[in-house]
């Protein structure tokens, strides 16, 4: 698990504030990559190591906000905190925007930019767990039959198994038996489980009054 | 020291003595000095007026002289003044009379050059007068005539407006400072965030319970401290000059040493901005004399309007400063760039106050850039360049030997 150990990635073009965090990050525990340009970090940074940017606003090859375009762009969606030496109002909102979990304006206080990166490092995690958990549920459904993807959006509606087997001309047992095999498959307990499933990976609930083909 | 000397007494002459063989009386060959006639106005009638002059007393010739704006002295040729009017008596602080037999010397010490000097007055004070000299003949003797004229109003307009131009030079700059207040924030914000983020790291180690804090690591700390903190100095100290309110000084410069100078100031905007500057200094240039903080001004001045030009305009944004030997041996720097370039209609107005082409501009930047180039004894020069882009810069004469 060591190469999982969450890394602090601080962008900043000036050496001298990258050593000053390096040494506060470090003492705090958490690792440290020290980049001083936004393309120097782009080319190290390596998406399967959890972590955040710790990122200085004014850079002169890219501003942060272009770093931030380019992660999206590239869908990486590590947790940016900025740093900013001025509140720059409308930049803030943009960072914000473009999903910054943070900025804070230089000189920052410790424990404020502590709390920031801890946070950021969490959501991160959190990101993380909710897409390992994401491919779990991709791979289940993966291991459905044809006939139990076709009732799915049958029990995704609420319907109950009369009302399905009738819609599919089926006899009620053998949807019974299919739901069965659906929410083990899937490892889920209730109807309400399944449509937060269903929400998460984009499948509609049948129309109602209307029998699929 | 207005007493009167027993030879200047012998000098005062009745004037109205008319000389020997001469054409005209003393008195209005005096005068004539003083306004010759001119040459006959096309309007004048030629019947009309007759002038007075044929019949004047010595009285005449007083009140004339008394009532003539400008200070008149009459000296022997031994130095001695032999007539004041009233003007020459006030300007010189004298009671009416007081003049006669005083030594020229005793009031204007630099008599005998022509031009501005400083007076001696009866109280000891002092004021500018110009002074102009002529030689004259009265009463059959060599004299000279002094016209002198109170200058202190005419100085007083002059430091009045050279303040002025100092003040406008001070306004402008603290008006480009104010563009570039993003990059010096950041300049100073850098340092200070280095400073906290340092001092709160070291104040942890020493805190945490266990903790060994190793000195080396403190140690490395403080040494970053106290060099970060210079740092931020030297902002400050850049801003201060920068600021200054004080007149101009002109020194010996070596004005690529000033280039250097005024890039760095603006090096973080620079950056910021994407404006690539590729550096073309010549090599011995002439030294010249001139306001380190003024010509810094101008330069920055011609390099922000060229980063403007650029601005929107696709990257690499490129811009050229460039020194060399001027044609008349003085200095001529120059701040090319691949901008916008200048309107034929707004090339010969560029550098007249209240002339801009920028949202939010004032319009002075570039005319007190030119007052500036000027007090130097400098010209400014623009043209717009034939590949695109503007070329703004001024030349400087070298300094006298």
């Amino acid at each position: 698990m060591s190469a999982m150990t969450p890394v602090v990635h601080l962008v900043d073009n000036d050496p001298r504030v990258l050593k000053a965090l390096e040494r506060l990050f470090e003492f705090e525990g958490l690792c440290t990559t020290s980049n001083t340009s936004a393309q120097e970090f782009l080319l190290r940074y390596d998406a399967s190591v959890p972590g955040c940017v710790v990122l200085d606003m004014a850079m002169p090859d890219a501003s942060g906000l272009d770093l931030q375009a380019q992660l999206q762009h590239d869908q990486r969606g590590i947790p940016l905190v900025f740093l900013s030496g001025c509140s720059d109002v409308p930049a803030s909102v943009r960072a914000m925007k473009g999903g910054a979990v943070d900025f804070l304006t230089k000189p920052v206080d410790a424990d404020a930019l502590l709390l920031a990166v801890r946070g950021a490092i969490a959501h991160d995690l959190a990101q993380r767990a909710q897409a390992d958990k994401d491919r779990g549920v991709r791979a289940a459904l993966q291991t459905l039959t044809p006939r139990e993807h076709e009732i799915l959006p049958f029990l995704v509606s609420g319907r109950l198994n009369k009302q399905i087997a009738a819609e599919l001309g089926v006899v009620e047992k053998t949807v019974k038996v299919h739901r069965m095999h659906v929410m083990e498959k899937l490892g889920l307990h209730s109807v309400a489980d399944l449509v937060r499933l269903a929400e998460r990976q984009h499948i509609p609930p049948a129309p109602v009054g209307r029998t699929p083909n | 020291m207005a007493h009167v000397h027993p030879p200047a007494r012998a000098h005062l002459a009745p004037a109205p003595t008319p000389a020997p063989g001469a054409g005209m009386s003393p008195v209005r060959r005096w005068l004539h000095l003083i306004r010759p006639p001119p040459a006959k106005h096309p309007h004048a009638r030629d019947d009309a007026r007759v002038s007075p002059l044929a019949q004047v007393t010595p009285d005449d010739v007083r009140n004339l002289l008394d009532a003539t704006p400008i200070g008149l002295l009459l000296i022997d040729v031994e130095g001695f003044i032999v007539e004041a009017n009233a003007a020459a008596t006030q300007l010189l602080g004298h009671p009416s009379g007081g003049l006669r037999g005083v030594c020229v010397r005793d009031v204007l010490p630099a008599h005998g050059d022509d031009g501005e000097q400083a007076s001696v007055e009866l109280d000891g004070s002092s004021a500018p007068i110009s002074v102009e000299s002529r030689a004259v003949r009265i009463g059959g003797r060599d004299a000279r005539l002094l016209a002198l004229m109170d200058v202190t109003e005419l100085r007083r307009r002059e430091q009045d407006a050279a303040r002025h131009h100092d003040e406008i030079a001070h306004l402008s700059r603290v008006a480009m400072l104010g563009e570039l207040s993003g990059a010096l924030a950041h300049e100073l914000n850098q340092p200070l965030a280095t400073i906290l983020t340092n001092a709160q790291a070291a104040q942890r180690m020493l805190h945490a319970r266990g903790s060994a804090a190793s000195t080396k690591v403190l140690e490395e700390i403080l040494a970053d401290i106290v060099a970060e903190d210079r740092r931020a100095g030297e902002v400050i100290q850049r801003l201060r000059k920068w600021l200054r309110k004080e007149h101009a000084e002109y020194v010996p410069l070596v004005m690529n040493d000033v280039v250097l100078d005024s890039l760095r100031m603006v090096r973080t905007d620079l950056l910021r901005r994407g404006a690539d500057v590729q550096l073309e200094l010549g090599g011995n240039l002439p030294v010249v004399e001139g306001d380190r903080i003024l010509l810094q001004q101008v330069l920055l001045n011609f390099v922000i309007n060229a980063c403007d030009a650029m601005d929107g305009l696709p990257l690499p944004h490129l811009l050229w400063v460039r020194s060399c030997e001027s044609a008349n041996g003085g200095v001529c720097v120059e701040v090319l760039d691949r901008g916008r370039g200048i309107a034929p209609s707004i090339l010969p107005l560029m550098f007249e106050p209240f002339q801009t082409t920028k949202p939010g501009g004032m319009g002075m930047g570039l005319s007190v850039s030119r007052n500036i180039i000027e007090s130097h004894g400098g010209r400014v020069l623009a043209r717009v360049r034939p590949e695109g882009g503007a070329c703004v810069g001024f030349e400087l004469p070298g300094r006298a030997p």
